[in-house]
């Protein structure tokens, strides 16, 4: 499991990259991929959701929703007083920690598939649901200053973003097509790890980039975003094992908490918090939490969730 | 204490906790490595900047003595 081939072609766009070769994936490609992984995603829940849909899943997804409220309330001051940054700054980056990364969750979901291990299957209505709690957490934590805006316009903006639109879309038509929607699979299922490589290629280039940006704060914004993910993950893993998930279900749950996101939180703190410096936390989640998650974090979370599942509680 | 040493002081010490949650969490199963040492390597960083800092402070306090004038005997 350390070395999955899928996990590889990140290092493979890494090493692109450091070897200065130009090389990037065309613009239109990588929307087609990040496309195609958000549809297959929330298809795929879509589909083990309708199959086995129960009340008692309202309550964990809330539960969930907590945890994505707790995350960027425990970050923020450790960003704000330890790290100094200013206000704005630290709501920002503390809402990219207590978000999520789809990218990272694909690779955790093509992980367990390809070891045959079972994960409550619906966890892509959590990777939706996450995506907004630490936005609203970063909104109140600057809600004195002169530079936020209305949670009016975030839930708008936010509402409307690709990302959110495309999962819970595709999340609802799998729930109500159910297995009608199956013979949409061979293309979402069968070319899934495929795509995904694909994608990493590209993302391991973007990666490779944004750790040059790191000349100022560097060494803190590297320990920070090596440190909150073990943080979150070790909070998720808690709340995993109070959920009662399987150890295929706190290893995804750990992997949420861990994972920053790069895609719809930027774009929200660019439209929200227009005055704070944007490129600090997507520098720290893009160029070093991703890439700590996916080359040392996974097998670690795997070890935890393996760990704890066979630990008496 | 100033920004520059507060950024180090938690640098060195997130990087002694994941140092040393790597190095026990290696009892369970030895993918806890690569944790441990990324660890390890923040704290060498964070020290080495530390010493950096100190001796850059040092030498500027002691060139800012010797620019001092010096009165008249």
């Amino acid at each position: 499991m350390l070395f999955d081939a899928v996990v590889l072609f990140f290092f493979l766009g890494v090493v692109i990259h450091l070897s200065g070769a130009k090389f990037r994936l065309p613009e239109s490609l990588y929307q087609f991929l990040s496309i195609f992984l958000m549809v297959a995603i929330g298809l795929k829940g879509g589909i083990a959701l309708s199959k086995h849909f129960d009340w008692a899943l309202v309550v964990v997804t809330i539960a969930v929703m907590v945890l994505g409220v707790l995350l960027p309330i425990i970050a923020y001051p450790l960003i704000r007083y330890a790290g100094g940054f200013k206000q704005q700054d630290s709501a920002s980056i503390a809402a990219h920690y207590g978000s999520v990364s789809v990218a990272t969750f694909a690779v955790a979901i093509a992980l367990l598939e390809s070891q045959n291990i079972a994960y409550e299957a619906y966890f892509p209505v959590f990777v939706v649901v996450l995506e907004f709690p630490a936005i609203i957490v970063a909104m109140y934590l600057c809600k004195n200053t002169e530079n936020s805006r209305s949670i009016g316009s975030f839930v708008k903006e936010v509402g409307s973003h690709q990302s959110i639109l495309l999962m819970l879309g595709s999340l609802l038509i799998g729930l109500s097509a159910g297995e009608s929607s199956d013979k949409l699979m061979p293309f979402f299922k069968d070319m899934f790890h495929g795509i995904l490589a694909l994608f990493l290629l590209e993302m391991g280039i973007v990666s490779a980039m944004q750790i040059k940006k790191l000349k100022q704060n560097g060494l803190f914004l590297i320990s920070l975003a090596c440190f909150l993910p073990i943080l979150n993950g070790l909070i998720g893993a808690g709340w995993a094992m109070m959920l009662g998930f399987s150890a295929g279900g706190i290893f995804l749950m750990v992997v949420l908490a861990a994972s920053a996101s790069y895609i719809a939180v930027p774009v929200a703190m660019r439209s929200m918090l227009p005055k704070a410096n944007h490129g600090l936390g997507l520098t720290a989640s893009l160029g070093i939490t991703f890439p700590f998650n996916i080359m040392a974090g996974l097998p670690v979370y795997w070890g935890l969730a393996q760990w704890l599942s066979v630990s008496p509680p | 204490m100033a920004i520059e040493h507060r950024q180090l002081l938690f640098s060195f010490l997130s990087g002694l906790c994941i140092f040393l949650a790597g190095l026990t969490a290696q009892l369970i199963t030895p993918a806890f490595l690569p944790l441990a040492l990324i660890g390890g390597a923040i704290s060498v960083m964070s020290l080495y900047t530390a010493v950096k800092l100190y001796r850059r402070n040092k030498s500027s306090s002691v060139s800012g003595r010797l620019e001092e004038p010096v009165d008249a005997v």
